[in-house]
Formats: C-alpha cells, structure tokens, sequence
C-alpha cells in the first residue's frame, strides 16, 4: 500500500541534461566550505594588505582598489562552481562571515560588505540568466563584485571625497574586481576541475569531457 | 514525494509511526518502525554524468532484512556507489542515469528517507555540529522528530555505540576511532533499518578499527538492523557478516556464505588487492648486509607540533645505512611529529638532528637546510599524499624534486624510469589528483626516490592501502634500504614492520600534561550494553535532553550558566597534540551582556544603527553618536583592555581615511595647499574630522557587539530567529568546522613543498600554490561532508526540529533599540543644527 503512494523514479529514463536551478546539498554544502576557505584567505590579506596597497596608493590615490579586489573572489569563484540562483551572494557572505569569525578585525561590518559585493557579482549572474559561466562572465561577474565594494567604500570611509578620487577608485575596483576577482576564479575553477575535485558538478565535467575528447 | 513526505512529518509529529499501524504504546511502535529493512536491486544500471560507461551495470541483488553482508571488489568496481544509491543520496538527473529498480522496503530509496543509515570512511567528514550531542541529534532534527523524541534517542545512541561521553564533549578533541563511532551513533539516532559502511575504518589506527568493528558487531547482533558494509580488510569483517557478495566492472560475480565465497574466489579477491585471510601479500628478503653508516643521529630530542606542546622527548636514535627504523605508539605520542622532526620539517623542541652530507661526516641539523638541500638528503612521504603533489600532471610531479636541484637536462632520464616501474605510464598525463588510493600512495613514494635521497622518511605509508599496494610499497622500500638507503617511518602496521625487519622504537603513552578534567565535566557512563531503541530517561548532564525540557520549569538561568561552563573550560592538551592549544576566555562570575544576547541582536544593533549614520557626513552627528556609543559602551561589559586590543584597527583605520579625505576631499572655504590631486582647503579638514568620527562610530560599536560568537549558536539564532533557510544556515555552520581542519592542511601542505624542494620561493608564491591544493582538499571534504549530511535527511523538504531553542529575549530587542536611538539623535543634533551633508547627492 505504502509503494503505490511513491512514485516509482527508480525506473525513469534518461533525460535530457538541462540543469536544474535548485540547490542540491551538495551544493550548499561545497559552496559553504569555498566560503569557509575565502574566509580565511581572507583572514590572511586582513594582516597583510596595508604595506601591498600602499605604494599604489601613493602612485594614485584611489588606485589600491585594484588590489582590495582580493576581498571579491568568493562571489565569483563560488558562482562559477555552483552554478546557481543566490550562489555569489552566499559564497561572499560565507565568506565575509568567516573573516569576521576568524579575526573580527571589522566585527559585524564585514557582513554588510560581504552582502553588496556578493549581490555586485550575483546581479550579473542573474542578468545572464544563470546560463553563462565562461571567462567573459567571470569577467563581468568581478566588476559587479568591484562595483559593490566601491559603492560601499565610497559611502563609508571616503564619503567626503570629491568626484576624481571617487571616479579613479571606482574604475580600480572595478578592474581589479575583473582581473583578480573574475579573471582569478575563473583560472582556479580550471585548475580545480582538472583535478577532478569537481566531478559532482557541471563546471567540473564540461572541463573534463573537453580534455577527454 | 512532497505531499508523501509532508504526510511523514505530520505523521512523526503526532507519533513516529510511519505506517497505518494500530496505536499501541510508544515503545512498540518504534520497534516496529525500526524493524530491519530489505535492499533490493533489479537490472539497476547508473552511469554518472560525465562518464562514458556505467559504473554499475545490470546489477541484481536482494538482502534480506535482518542479513549481513560483506561487499568486496577492487577500486572502482562501484561499490560506494551502490551503498550512496540505497541510502537514496547519489543525486538527481542532473547527476547522472539510472535505469532498473532500486528498492529499500519495495520503495524507492529517495521516499525511503530515514530507513537507509550511511557511515562514510573519513571521520572528519562526517562531523556536522561542534558538541557530540548537537551533532548525534541533527539527524532526527531534518527528520523532524518531536523534541521529547530526540532527547530520548541522543543519549541512548551515544551507549549504543560504547562512547562514554559527556554530550557538550568538543567533536574536534576525539580520536579517530571515538569520531567515527560517533559519526556512526549520529546514523543511529535516526533508528535505521539498514546500516550501510563504506570503509568505516579505513581510516583508523588499529585501536580505532577495534573499537568501530565491536560496536557494529554489538548493534547487528540481533539482527535488528540489515548490515551491507564495503571493506577490503576481510578479517575484521568476516567474523561478522553471513554472506560475502564480490562486484566486479559494476557486476556481481560471486555471492555466498563467507566460507565458500573466500575459498572460491581468495585468489582472484586477492589479485585485486582484497585482504583475504591467509593469503597475505608476499614480504621482500630480509636485508643481504648489515647496517653501514650513521645517516642521521637524534640525542635528546624532544618535538612538537607547530606551536604545539612537547609530545614526546629524551629521543635518542641512530639511523644507518641499510636500515629501517619503524617509530611506533599509542594515538597521540608524537610519531608522526616525531618522523616531521627527523626529516627537517619541525624545529626540535630540546635536543639535536644531526644529518651528515655526504653520509659519514660532521654533519648539520636538517632544520636548517634550504628546501633544495633537503630535497637531495632526505624524501618525504606524507600520510596523505595530496598534501604532497603540486604539479599538474603525474610526468611533472615527478620532475618537481630534479628540476628545483637545476638537473633540468635530466629529468626525462629519472622520470621516464621511475614512470615505467611504479606503473604509472598509462597515468603519465593525468592529475596527480584523480588517481586511486594506491596509484597516489606509488606516486608520493617516487617523487620521493626521483632525486635519490640516502634518507627516507614516512608518515603511516600502508594507512588504508589494499594488499596490492601494500605489498608493491614493501618491495620498493626493501630495495631503498638494499640499495644502501635508510628508512624512518611512523606506523601502526605490524606487517610492514616485520616485512622490513624494521627496528622498533617505541614511544611511551603520551603523559597528560593538563590536570584531569574537572568531575562535574565527566557524564555518569552510561550503560555501555543498552540497545538503541531501548528508552532511557534523559541524563542530567545532557544538554540536548535539558533544553528539550521546554515545557518543564523556566531553566533560563542555568542556561546561561552552562554556555559560560563550556567556554570556560580549559582545553584539555592531553587529549589531542596538534594545536591543543586554543584561545581560553578569561573566567568571570557570570557573563557579560555581549555574551549574552542573541547573535542576531548583536549583528542587527551593529548594522542597522550603521544604515542611518551613513546617509550624512558632518562632524555633528558623527560626534554625537560617539560621544553616545562611548557612554553605553560599558553596558556591555567588555574589559576595557579587551575593548581596545579589538578594536585597534579602527583607531588605525580612522586617521588613516581621515588623510585620505584631508588630501582628497570635496574643498571649500580657503585653500591650504594645493599639488597635483591634493586639495587640501577648510572644508576638507572639516570633512577629514567628520570621517574619522564617523568610522568610528560605525566601527567600534561593531566590533565591540561581536564576542565570536560559537557556530552552533550563530547558526541556531539565524535560523530561527532570522527565520534564514535552514539548509544554507546549517552547511554554513558545517563547513565552518572544517576550518580547523583546513588550517592544518595549510601547515601541512607547507611543510611538503619544503619537503618537495620548493619551499624557498618568496611568500606570495608559497601561498598562491598553496590554494589550489587547499581548496581540491576543502572541496573533497565538502562532498563528502554533503553526503553523509543528506544521508542523515539533511535538505529534506520537512519542516526541521531545532532542539536548541534561540531565544529572543527583551534585552535584544532593547540593545536594538538602543543602537538606533543613539544614530537618530547624532542625526537629529545634525539637523538641528543645520549641519546635515546627505551623502547622496
């Protein structure tokens, strides 16, 4: 009696691969722990950045954006693995999170970054219609993540700024965010999926049946 | 399914009973719903995305309810895959096709969820939550058992399993064995029919698979639960299980009684590296010379972990040419620190390394050495050997060791060799990363031997291997050592110790260094014979079984009470070697008002104050609002001194974004200076006082607010009181314990490349090869992780139980409020006055 009430999909054919937008839990599983993972690259940069930044900053002022860029790569890299509605925004916010956890050099604020740069890159995803995850998305996907960063950074510390700085700090963000934050995801998704550590996901088996072939 | 699924829940609401069953007393009805459940496939075929061939191909196969089998088959034969499909977690289509029937009780495995218990091989893996008893109860809590329930199973399964815990015990503290029979009580708090093991002790040192192999024999006694394990350690097993099925290429091949199965198939079993009783791999000759020269001498050593405690000294040791010296122990006396410490890895704590290059000599302390020379003098093999590889295929991780010694123009001529005789050709241009276990374990033993080192040393070499492995591992390090090398390896193995006719030198049972833990921390045992079902009234000392009492009297005091118990306790640096040490808060009668409101009040009166603040820039408002905050601010009961080491970066950051807007800002008023893009003017030094105000208005408020809240709690308050997705919540409270972990993989996996010989490269290139490896690591975990969380209902669509209630009190609400009155009247004083400068526009 209890069997009629279950539908028998032990018996379903094969489908066409069209991929489902719904989070599975390996999904939320794996995109927490690359969170986790961010975070604590994260943790690390927190201790390092300032002596980094600061000769680009001396060069021109508002250019040491390229580099916060660093602060951006778990929105991209975690959308790229992923694959799925909302994937950027968390993987930021996981990640932004455990920073804070971590070394809570910025407390709670670091969450309220972590939720615009992740919606920066998650926009572009969503433009995209989630269906788009090659390097020129990456790409993009990085300078939403800057533009975020830069909206947050000029409204917080540089509020009084006039409209050269803000202008060259927004444009650094926004290549960095390309460059270090698209670019660099990109090449690690690559590198990750050569490795077969991603064989439960779409970005993993396309890289492994293109050098298969 | 969903309507199937929501009419379980109402069902388990009610009463567990999930079948129309006439409504007998409790106890009866969850022996009957516990009863033993039959596994059935019928020409069941799965091929994964991603793969040409099937892994399981046509499989047939019915288990009884109530049997027990054993599931042999050398790697790759689908046998994992076959336990994931029956406890219903192989994934969707998207994951791959199946065709044929799979049937858990005549259902499908996916409808079956609850039935089916899946323990995995890696104990750190399976862990969700930071305390033995959250972590026992998160299964029935995705089932959405009634709080009453849980508490009754937690308790009963932590004895049914033979741990004699306290339910808060720290999940990170136990042994492996002690992980992994807790991973297992947590599959038994779901009261499943079946209990399928994959490996469950493939990971353990022979104490552990002792302690995992009595308490499954113990729980399949009475033939209560059907029993499928996957091991290729026959011996533990056989004593067992009544029937021995052997998968092959996706199919079965032989299926019988233990017996018969062994004494028909023994020999092709184990051709495929199955360790069948005897029928043990074949041991090398024993050594044609004697020992030679000293390679390396210790005297008075004593190690430690990187910034661990000493966990063994007064180590005397010569090492000679043509010998092995086997470094065994119980868990915890510093074998593996102890062999890091031989190979220049580890700085010695007390004593000396002495290593003579060339052998003979004065000889220098390996610490010391570049990684180029250690690469030449000495060979490490490393427990997993995933810490190790850093190239992109097997050819060039070959190369690795030769090409940093500048032998460029040889590298062909010792790689090709090796490649032929580890059998590694055909993998020549694959990742180091997608091998087997064993083609791994080859691996790391050749990139060890490409740059011929006189010393090898290892780290548990034959962990986990099969008897292929094992008995090709043994050949190669009997000719290293024939060859007129020297072997130091750190190991549990009995076997490989006599096939080497290794010299023994034990290390003593680590002595306690901390006082033993406090009485009131120790729960009364419980009894260690109590089945699973069996009811038991809930223990005093268990946390989950207290706060489940909501009905019972107000227990808000003792509550509070008992969350500063745990964070007050001192670690205990006995228990564990690695990184014991841990940050102990400071004790303090009761705890302060930031430790103990909510999370999420926290994190709301550090923002949202924030959001209204930020709307203008002027030095009114951004005054007021410190000069407020800096008055409340003791409310919160943070040490002064405390108060100010966490939130130095501010004071650092406010001057500096002050400079910034003091060179940079908008001017008005009289220009100071002014050169290239500098404007330095009135208005802009008004505006650089204003930003410097206001970050740290927004700043310290923030930071004080946060008292690193655990992840249990944060997670419990967002899910509950934010009402955020349960399942994001808790994967994000899962994979934040595996940080731990992923902090030690990034020591460890440092410490190979300077085994490796390209540990002398400038910061920036240590650590961008560090991430990948880290992340492969992290993301294998987590898959692993994913699997044994959705065995355990994990992502169901059923309204979860939070046995740990989050409680909003007034005090949150009050700190809420409080924060936002401080940034109204900062922006009403600006109002007031005139000094609003609305920062959009």
């Amino acid at each position: 009696m209890a069997s009629t009430s279950f539908p028998s999909s032990g018996t379903v054919q094969a489908r066409s691969p069209r991929l489902s937008l719904r989070w599975r839990v390996v999904d939320i599983v794996v995109a927490s722990v690359l969170g986790v993972a961010g975070g604590l690259v994260f943790a690390l940069w927190n201790l390092g950045y300032g002596p980094v930044t600061a000769p680009l900053e001396a060069a021109l002022p508002g250019l040491q954006a390229l580099l916060y860029a660093v602060w951006l790569f778990p929105a991209v890299l975690v959308g790229l693995v992923v694959r799925k509605p909302g994937a950027a925004l968390y993987g930021e916010l996981v990640a932004a999170a455990v920073s804070a956890l971590v070394g809570g050099m910025w407390g709670w604020t670091a969450i309220a970054w972590g939720a615009v740069q992740g919606l920066g890159a998650e926009l572009v995803f969503a433009v995209l219609l989630y269906r788009a995850w090659g390097l020129v998305p990456a790409l993009l996907a990085g300078v939403g993540a800057g533009a975020g960063m830069a909206v947050m950074d000029l409204t917080f510390w540089y509020a009084g700024s006039r409209p050269e700085f803000a202008a060259i700090y927004a444009v650094a963000a926004m290549i960095g965010g390309a460059l270090i934050a698209g670019g660099g995801s990109w090449l690690i998704v690559r590198g990750l999926a050569r490795t077969g550590a991603l064989s439960r996901f779409a970005a993993g088996r396309e890289l492994a049946e293109r050098t298969d072939s | 399914m969903r309507s199937a699924d929501s009419r379980r829940v109402a069902n388990s609401r009610s009463a567990p009973i999930p079948d129309p069953a006439p409504s007998i007393d409790e106890d009866a009805a969850l022996a009957l719903s516990a009863g033993a459940a039959s596994l059935a496939a019928a020409s069941w075929s799965w091929r994964p995305a991603g793969r040409r061939t099937p892994v399981l191909d046509g499989l047939d196969l019915a288990i009884a309810p109530g049997e027990r089998v054993l599931l042999l088959g050398a790697s790759g034969s689908g046998k994992s895959t076959l336990l994931q499909a029956f406890a219903g977690v192989l994934g969707g289509d998207d994951e791959g096709e199946q065709s044929g029937a799979l049937r858990v009780d005549g259902r499908d495995p996916g409808a079956a969820r609850g039935r089916v218990g899946l323990l995995l091989q890696d104990p750190d893996a399976q862990l969700v939550l930071a305390k033995a008893g959250d972590d026992i109860a998160f299964g029935p809590e995705n089932l959405g058992l009634p709080v009453a329930e849980i508490a009754r199973r937690v308790p009963a399964a932590l004895a049914a399993v033979g741990l004699d815990l306290p339910l808060d015990a720290d999940t990170t503290r136990l042994s492996g064995g002690q992980k992994q029979r807790l991973a297992l009580a947590g599959v038994l708090a779901l009261q499943p029919g079946a209990l399928l093991l994959d490996e469950p002790t493939a990971q353990l040192d022979p104490e552990g698979v002792v302690e995992v192999a009595a308490a499954v024999a113990e729980l399949v006694a009475d033939r209560s639960m059907t029993l499928l394990v996957v091991e290729h350690r026959v011996d533990v097993w056989a004593p067992l299980v009544d029937r021995v099925i052997v998968l092959d290429e996706g199919r079965v091949v032989a299926d019988g009684p233990v017996a018969d199965v062994l004494r028909e198939q023994g020999g092709s079993l184990a051709e495929r590296g199955v360790w069948v009783p005897g029928r043990a791999p074949q041991h090398p000759a024993p050594p044609a010379a004697p020992p030679g020269a000293v390679l390396l001498r210790a005297e008075g050593l004593a190690v430690r972990p990187g910034g661990g405690d000493i966990v063994a000294s007064g180590i005397d040791l010569e090492l000679r040419a043509g010998e092995v010296v086997a470094l065994t122990g119980p868990n915890g006396a510093g074998k593996s620190t102890l062999a890091l410490t031989l190979a220049g890895l580890l700085e010695p704590a007390a004593g000396s390394v002495i290593a003579g290059e060339p052998p003979g000599t004065a000889g220098t302390a390996p610490a010391g050495w570049s990684s180029r020379d250690l690469v030449s003098r000495i060979g490490v093999v490393f427990q997993n050997p995933e810490h190790q590889f850093v190239a992109a295929t097997v050819r060039d991780e070959l190369g690795v060791g030769p090409r940093a010694l500048g032998r460029d123009e040889e590298v062909a001529e010792i790689v090709e060799p090796l490649l032929d005789r580890l059998r590694l050709r055909p993998l020549a241009a694959a990742s180091p990363f997608t091998l087997s276990g064993g083609e791994q374990r080859r691996l790391s033993v050749a990139t060890a031997l490409a740059t011929a080192p006189p010393v090898l040393v290892l780290d548990e070499p034959s962990f986990g291997q099969d008897s292929r492995t094992w008995a090709e591992l043994a050949a190669l390090l009997a000719a290293h050592r024939d060859a007129g090398g020297a072997i130091v390896m750190a190991t549990h193995d009995r076997e490989l110790i006599a096939a080497l006719g290794a010299r023994e030198l034990r290390l003593p049972r680590p002595v306690p260094v901390a006082p033993a833990p406090p009485a009131h921390l120790v729960a009364p045992a419980p009894p260690a014979h109590l089945a699973v079902p069996a009811p038991r009234a809930p223990s005093t000392s268990a946390r989950v079984a207290d706060s489940a009492a909501v009905a019972g009297p107000p227990s808000r005091s003792n509550d509070e009470r008992r969350i500063w118990e745990m964070r007050d306790r001192v670690p205990d640096a006995a228990s564990q070697g690695t990184d014991a040490a841990r940050e102990a808060p400071p004790r303090a009668p009761r705890a302060a008002l930031v430790e103990r409101l909510n999370p999420v009040a926290s994190i709301a009166a550090a923002l949202l104050p924030a959001l209204l603040l930020v709307v203008t820039i002027d030095v009114v408002s951004a005054s007021v609002a410190v000069l407020l905050q800096l008055s409340l601010l003791p409310l919160l009961g943070v040490p002064v001194r405390t108060l100010l080491r966490r939130t130095a970066p501010v004071w650092i950051a406010a001057p500096v974004a002050a400079l910034t807007i003091l060179l940079y800002g908008e001017s008005s008023g009289t220009v100071h200076a002014a050169f290239l893009l500098v404007r330095i003017s009135d208005g802009s030094i008004e505006l650089a006082l204003a930003t410097a105000l206001r970050v740290l208005a927004i700043g310290v408020p923030a930071i004080a607010l946060f008292a690193r809240p655990d992840a249990t709690r944060l997670g419990d308050a967002l899910g509950q009181n934010l009402r955020l997705p349960a399942r994001f919540v808790l994967g994000g409270v899962a994979a934040l314990r595996l940080m731990t972990l992923m902090r030690d993989d990034a020591r460890l996996l440092d410490r190979a490349r300077r085994a490796r010989g390209i540990g002398d490269r400038g910061v920036l290139r240590r650590v961008g090869g560090l991430v990948l490896s880290l992340l492969v690591l992290a993301i294998r975990r987590g898959s692993s992780l994913a699997i044994a969380m959705e065995a355990r209902g994990f992502g169901a669509p059923i309204a979860r139980t939070w046995t740990r209630p989050s409680r909003w009190r007034a005090i949150d609400s009050i700190a809420v409020v409080v924060g936002l009155l401080v940034s109204a009247a900062a922006l009403a004083a600006a109002i007031l006055t005139g000094q609003f400068n609305a920062v959009l526009g």
